[in-house]
């Protein structure tokens, strides 16, 4: 086991350093000058150069980059070209809205994905199975910035129930939560579904009937703990779709995160920022992703761990 | 009947329901397993031998129903027993193996979780009673170091071992009755007969009645007492292992003792039984064994023969044997041949 | 003819191309699946209303009445209007080429640069597998709607660049899929025997490879349509895709945002118009994959 996650950590160097590359070149593979475009149409010459000189462009690429990524790993993101402020500092505590609303939501998304695809797997073909897989279907189906609308509609507007906007206090976080995590629930719904509904046709699970186990405890016991192993997959891969996803919800609910951040930003053509923005999520990702590999090989006792 | 009688199964009648359909997968099996003793099932794949298996402990799952007959332990029929009653029986007085230990232990509980469960359910046994027994219940079936096998997953264990935690399993209520349902096939030759062994050992030890579900007439010449050999969902011939060996009647039980390969005849070569099994939905409204028979009459074609008794413990399902036979009358008098060296 | 020769006929055993039969099989068994066809239905009926609509309607997309702004939905305005008096049933319906246009470029686009990644990856295998997995893995840390915001953030916002980035997002799921396909079909023992009477590598990939990779091209390009719909709607939502006064359904959307306290409709209808769409591939794509699914085989 110690192997295996000595193995996978020393495999996310390529895959970081990749990452970096990338982000680091969306600066350069944008047509025409960086420094122009930050700098706007009319700028006068001397800015033009001062932000050239700021940034370094003047040096050669592999420079640039080793600038870039000796700043990242030592915390320096740059600087802001809009507030003229250290990215790190602009960034961090929006990110923290960002991982809280990603986080509550993945949890929903799990919760709600769990009950409905065992209650689905267990009652095949039943009109709550039906229901819940027809729901599933719209739930992956809806754009999550137009339910988080519909919903701001509905129970902030109509009702008053909940605010419509903002991120401040339990209440405000009910909806943009709903709205992401909506479709996350769907799609782990109908991983748990499938995943129960081929456990439960397996020879070990007649073998525990054969043993005279109840069918509650066959179901709870038996099935679910091999079932959930492909879940865990899912649920991280949801993860990162909702880190990305927040960047849609939180400018349906003005929440200030990195998402709306991240947005702003790319209007803006403030490229440290995006550049920071995007590495964060990116990285949060391929760590969430170890995590749940390696979790996945530990849950997963019928698979090689040399391989 | 002589002996006394654990399980009598009448007339069991399981189908398949598919796309409304019935398939009739056990049509009609009716046999006698005597106390202490082991019956085999031989019959080729789809012959509704492990369908039977399964319905004695009803074991089986949507679209499959078992739809007539009675399957008497020790005097109560099980068909009347509701789940919970059902439960009861299952993995304690009748226990069951399978065909695929590579599969059938839950992957993700250690073998000691797996033995203690039914302890738990049947006997009540707690954490710490129910290790010492599982460790008692390995080294009875032939594991190695039982006290460090408990720990582990299925996983670390080859499949013959995997199949004797299945046994250890099975016999850890000490049930009446176990059915195996073709518990070598999956197994090296040399695990396979170790295993039979095994089977051997401990029915002598318990005094278990064993089923055994099996295409191998190998394997039914080394453990059976007793055989019924089915085909297309019916039993066609029922006899004691002696009497089928060396007096097989039934043209099907004949053709499958002249596709085995043998060492005490000579044989030039080995013949097959001509043609092939029929699909379900084109089952023969006759013998179901006649398109392939070569004694087949019009009257074979044409009507079922029922499960006769002839002589003592052994009944048969053929024309032949009948007064109404309408074919070549030697065939009564030499009874379909088996084939020996002067052929 | 001759009667020997009608008998010759009538006697010969049909024999069917087996790949014939394979698309008859798997629409016998597409037939069965209801939900599947009522997606594809759907779709057929969009792709068709998608151009006969505006033709059909006569009215203007972008024609603006200014009396009649924020008009709830009634007779002479299904839909209602929105903040300019624009109609917008018939935003919607001249919307739906570009939804349905940016869903099937983007996985044309994404389709024809990840197959062939994923069939030299997984036919070469060995140090090329190796660097193209690497580089796969890369895009794929990006995950969900970011890469393609990243895309566009370097190439800029309009509905082009929103295709190629949803193109690009693409492009790692269809490489995946046809390397795992490409990596069994190539163990298949007839590869090896075809590889063995000589068969160069050109015939073997695009004779016996591909045929054996395509359904779940097939699968995952309309479940994937279904995303692309949803990222590029995303995109224009955000002010990064289709710009004013086109009627694309993610800007419209962006548009009724702000007056969601009074007219809540301008939000609704695109927003219910997506999801049928999406609904229609998500379905359909399901029903794909259950009827091409060899174990879903009876």
């Amino acid at each position: 086991m110690t192997v295996y996650i000595i193995r996978r950590v020393l495999q996310l160097i390529p895959v970081l350093l990749g990452v970096s590359i990338l982000v680091f070149s969306l600066m350069h593979l944008t047509p025409g000058n960086p420094a122009q475009l930050m700098a706007g149409e009319n700028a006068p010459p001397e800015t033009i150069e001062q932000i050239e000189e700021s940034l370094g462009l003047n040096d050669p690429l592999p420079v640039q980059y080793w600038d870039y990524i000796s700043g990242v790993v030592q915390g320096d993101l740059g600087t802001s070209m809009r507030y003229n402020t250290p990215v790190a500092e602009e960034v961090f505590p929006r990110f923290m809205i960002t991982l809280e609303l990603s986080i509550y939501s993945t949890i929903l998304s799990i919760f709600m994905g769990l009950i409905a695809g065992i209650v689905s797997a267990v009652r095949q073909y039943s009109v709550a199975d039906i229901t819940i897989m027809i729901v599933a279907l719209f739930g992956l189906s809806m754009p999550n910035f137009w339910l988080g609308l519909m919903l701001i509609q509905w129970f902030a507007v109509n009702l008053g129930w909940f605010p419509p906007t903002g991120w401040e206090g339990a209440s405000s976080i009910v909806l943009p939560v709903i709205s992401l995590g909506t479709a996350g629930a769907a799609i782990i719904a109908r991983m748990t579904r499938s995943s129960m509904l081929d456990v439960i046709s397996q020879d070990y699970i007649r073998t525990a009937r054969a043993k005279g186990v109840k069918q509650r405890v066959i179901i709870y016991k038996h099935a679910l703990k091999n079932a959930l192993i492909p879940v865990v997959t899912v649920a991280g891969l949801q993860f990162g779709a909702l880190l990305a996803g927040a960047v849609l919800t939180e400018s349906v609910f003005a929440i200030n995160g990195m998402g709306r951040l991240l947005v702003d930003s790319i209007t803006q053509r403030d490229f440290p920022v995006v550049q920071a923005c995007i590495l964060i999520i990116a990285v949060v990702f391929v760590l969430v992703n170890l995590v749940v590999d390696i979790s996945y090989k530990f849950l997963n006792k019928r698979i090689d761990l040399n391989d | 009947m002589s002996q006394e009688t654990i399980l009598e199964v009448k007339d069991l009648r399981t189908s398949f329901f598919v796309e409304g359909n019935e398939v009739k997968a056990v049509d009609g099996v009716t046999f006698d397993v005597p106390k202490g003793k082991t019956l085999g099932i031989v019959g080729e794949s789809g012959s509704g031998k492990s369908i039977s298996a399964l319905s004695i402990l009803q074991l089986i799952d949507s679209p499959g129903k078992i739809v007539g007959g009675e399957i008497n332990f020790k005097g109560d029929n099980l068909l009347k027993y509701n789940d919970n009653q059902m439960r009861k029986i299952r993995g304690n007085q009748i226990s069951m193996i399978f065909q695929e230990p590579m599969t059938s232990l839950n992957p993700v509980y250690t073998v000691g979780q797996q033995l203690r469960e039914a302890l738990k359910i049947h006997r009540g046994l707690g954490k710490e009673a129910g290790t010492e027994k599982a460790v008692e219940l390995l080294e009875l079936v032939g594991i190695p170091s039982p006290r460090s096998r408990v720990t582990q997953y299925p996983f670390e264990l080859s499949g013959g071992m995997r199949q004797r935690v299945m046994i250890a399993m099975a016999l850890a209520c000490d049930p009446e009755l176990l059915v195996a349902d073709e518990p070598t096939t999956a197994l090296d030759v040399t695990i396979q007969a170790q295993i039979l062994e095994l089977l051997k050992e401990l029915q002598d030890e318990f005094h278990m009645s064993i089923i055994m579900i099996t295409h191998d007439l190998g394997v039914v010449a080394e453990t059976c007492d007793y055989v019924a050999v089915m085909y297309c969902g019916k039993v066609v011939e029922y006899a004691d292992v002696n009497t089928l060996f060396k007096n097989p009647r039934h043209p099907y039980t004949v053709g499958l003792l002249n596709s085995l390969p043998r060492s005490d005849v000579d044989q030039e070569e080995l013949e097959p039984i001509k043609g092939t099994v029929p699909a379900p939905h084109e089952m023969p409204k006759g013998c179901r064994f006649a398109p392939r028979c070569p004694f087949a009459t019009d009257l074979c074609h044409e009507k079922l023969p029922a499960l006769e008794d002839i002589g003592e413990e052994e009944q048969i399902r053929c024309w032949i044997y009948t007064d109404e036979w309408d074919g070549d009358p030697e065939v009564k008098v030499y009874e379909p041949e088996q084939r020996t060296s002067e052929d | 003819m001759s009667n020997q020769q009608a008998e010759a006929a009538t006697t010969q055993p049909k024999v069917e191309n087996p790949r014939v039969k394979a698309i008859k099989d798997f629409y016998r068994r597409l037939k069965k699946n209801v939900p599947a066809l009522i997606g594809f239905y759907t779709i057929l009926f969009l792709v068709i209303f998608a151009f006969v609509g505006p033709w059909i309607l006569q009215t203007d997309p972008t024609e603006t009445d200014v009396i009649n702004k924020f008009a709830g939905p009634s007779a002479e305005h299904w839909f209602g209007t929105d903040h300019l008096g624009r109609d917008i049933f018939t935003r919607i319906v001249h919307g739906m080429k570009l939804t349905l246009g940016i869903g099937f470029a983007s996985v044309f686009m994404g389709a024809a640069m990840g197959i062939p990644i994923g069939i030299i990856a997984g036919y070469y295998g060995g140090k090329i597998d190796a660097v193209i997995m690497r580089l796969i893995d890369i895009l794929l840390a990006f995950p969900g709607i970011l890469l393609a915001l990243a895309i566009v953030s370097i190439l800029g916002g309009n509905l082009i660049n929103v295709t190629i980035a949803v193109a690009i997002y693409a492009v790692p799921g269809f490489a995946r899929i046809i390397r795992g396909s490409t990596l069994a079909a190539k163990n298949l023992e007839y590869v090896d025997a075809i590889k063995a009477l000589g068969a160069g590598d050109g015939r073997i990939i695009f004779k016996h490879i591909l045929p054996n990779v395509l359904s779940p091209v097939i699968v995952n390009a309309t479940l994937y349509i279904a995303t692309a719909i949803l990222t590029a709607a995303g995109l224009s939502f955000l002010g990064m895709g289709a710009q004013p006064p086109r009627p694309e359904w993610g800007a419209m959307l962006n548009d009724g945002r702000s007056y969601m306290r009074n007219a809540g409709h301008i939000a609704f209808f695109p927003g219910m118009a997506i999801v049928i769409v999406v609904l229609a591939f998500n379905i359909f794509g399901d029903g794909l994959r259950d009827a091409l699914d060899p174990k879903m085989k009876k």
